[in-house]
């Protein structure tokens, strides 16, 4: 595929009329799943004028894969429907949890990087894919703390994760670079350990810093421009692996679409500046 | 019990709690914060979404009752109503009676009937789709067989009723009509109908006969029992008016089977 058609936004609700209507020359979008879990009405029709004019992918936020209650069978099947109606590119989830018990809260909550999660991990991918009879992509996410029993590098849980499952890699650049600042390690060395073959998609965001105890804490607030710290990275993950499909994502204080459009615009300008073999 | 679902627990409980999250310190490495506050990152997106996904489906109740009050009212609520569903939609369920419950008794009683009101219209719009009855379904019944049709409501359909001007203060406060008009609550009762247009949702006051004739229909009362509730309401009460109306707006998807159909 040309880079050409490898950026894409995030589709969010106050952008879709606008869109529908000035038909832009975006690669790709993307929408979060849940948000299409409806039986019927103007937003399954809305996904449906999107699909119609655009390739789409699903990014799933509320599934809970990494949780230690049972995989959620609504959930899933709600899902293989949505993934039936819309084919999409990619199908995606995160490595995190956000359920306990039966309660939700609705966040991607971090694991621990254990033998024990990482082989809880293994088979609820499985499990996921077998259901969607699909691969599906899992995102590394930004986090805020870090517990004491883990043993594996988040980049090792990742690749390993990938390697038993055979699933794709959603990389979250904004969240490596959130995380490196925020645990202190250097976020080439976790773009370095990542098998290239398994990254499908990569995803980029603008984030925000708290000032707690005197410390800077960096937050995955998707609330603002990519920072240049993030360009960055995304160039030296562009010369790592090649032109992969490339995703702007804003969803808090969403701006004009045109500045979606050229955050995009720039992800693709990095992107033919950069990478050596598209694969 | 495994050491994930015990960390996971105990995670999920110190979110709930944040007296549980000095507790859970010895899980987190510290790194110069401490456990409560990283924790308090969390405990805030989680807060932060619920409210977001509340004032998406409730912006009357969050605009009537105001920011300030509405995030801590959404996190007392968060207390007794635990998120049960990955799809945040499904959240708000349970709000219109914990509205109902929590100004019960005051002067903001009717805040419960437009959270009902908001609810329904949430319903709504993601019902499933289906094709609304066709007047000529109805016009083919022999005339003997029309008194005891009952019809199938639209997947879209929802009727609500309030002794509060409910339609208004939600029309107004939903759609920012924002005319500076004050709502007299003592205007009296209203009653709306939620109906399916395409794809689309439409919203409308009906008159109390024509509420009372779509409400018999829509609880699978016949024909003829629908029109006797309307005109004991109110004697001039057109049946073919109202029924007509209803078939255009979209208020049926199919007569009965246990009708003449």
């Amino acid at each position: 595929m040309a880079a050409a058609a490898l950026a894409g936004i995030g589709l969010r609700a106050g952008h879709v009329e606008e869109l529908l209507e000035r038909k832009p020359p975006i690669g790709w979008l993307e929408v979060h799943s849940e948000n299409y879990f409806v039986a019927g009405g103007a937003l399954r029709a809305q996904l449906e004028r999107v699909r119609a004019d655009y390739p789409l992918s699903l990014h799933g936020v509320g599934l809970s894969l990494g949780g230690s209650d049972p995989l959620d069978a609504a959930h899933v099947a709600s899902l293989a429907t949505l993934v039936r109606r819309c084919e999409p590119l990619f199908v995606s989830e995160h490595l995190a949890w956000g359920s306990h018990d039966g309660g939700h809260f609705n966040d991607l909550l971090p694991l621990p990087y254990t033998a024990e999660a990482l082989a809880h991990m293994v088979n609820r991918v499985d499990a996921l894919q077998e259901s969607l009879g699909r691969t599906v992509l899992i995102e590394n996410i930004s986090s805020y703390l870090q517990f004491n029993c883990s043993s594996i590098p988040e980049w090792e849980f990742l690749a390993e994760l990938a390697g038993r499952t055979g699933c794709g890699l959603l990389l979250d650049v904004n969240n490596v670079y959130v995380n490196s600042r925020n645990h202190g390690f250097d976020p080439l060395r976790f773009i370095e350990a990542l098998p290239a073959d398994a990254i499908r998609e990569i995803h980029l965001a603008g984030h925000s810093t708290q000032h707690v105890a005197g410390q800077d804490l960096l937050v995955d607030t998707h609330d603002a421009p990519v920072c240049e710290a993030v360009w960055e990275l995304f160039a030296a993950t562009t010369r790592r692996f090649g032109a992969r499909h490339t995703l702007v994502e804003w969803d808090a204080s969403l701006p004009a679409l045109d500045v979606l459009l050229g955050e995009a615009d720039r992800a693709l300008a990095i992107q033919a500046a950069h990478h050596v073999v598209a694969v | 019990m495994s050491s994930l679902f015990e960390l996971q627990a105990r995670f999920a409980a110190a979110l709930r709690d944040d007296t549980a999250a000095a507790g859970f310190g010895d899980a987190i490495l510290a790194a110069g914060i401490d456990a409560a506050d990283r924790l308090a990152v969390y405990r805030n997106n989680w807060q932060v979404n619920a409210t977001q996904a509340l004032a998406l489906a409730f912006p009357a109740i969050e605009r009537l009752t105001g920011r300030g009050f509405f995030a801590p009212f959404v996190r007392e609520f968060l207390g007794a109503h635990p998120s049960r569903s990955g799809d945040l939609r499904a959240l708000g369920g349970p709000f219109p009676d914990f509205v109902a419950r929590r100004f019960s008794g005051t002067p903001h009683e009717y805040l419960g009937d437009v959270a009902a009101l908001e609810w329904a219209w949430q319903e709504a719009l993601v019902a499933h789709d289906a094709a609304p009855l066709a007047a000529d379904r109805i016009a083919a019944v022999p005339a003997g067989e029309v008194p005891a049709l009952r019809f199938r409501a639209h997947p879209g359909t929802r009727l609500v009723s309030s002794p509060w001007p409910v339609f208004t203060i939600w029309r107004h406060n939903r759609f920012a009509e924002d005319d500076g008009a004050l709502i007299q609550l003592d205007r009296g009762a209203e009653q709306v109908l939620i109906h399916r247009s395409g794809p689309g949702t439409m919203a409308r006051l009906c008159e109390p006969a024509d509420y009372r004739f779509l409400a018999a229909l829509y609880a699978g009362r016949s024909l003829a029992e629908a029109y006797d509730r309307a005109s004991a309401t109110a004697s001039t009460f057109d049946v073919g008016l109202a029924l007509r109306q209803a078939v255009t707006d979209g208020v049926f998807c199919a007569l009965e089977p246990d009708g003449t159909d």
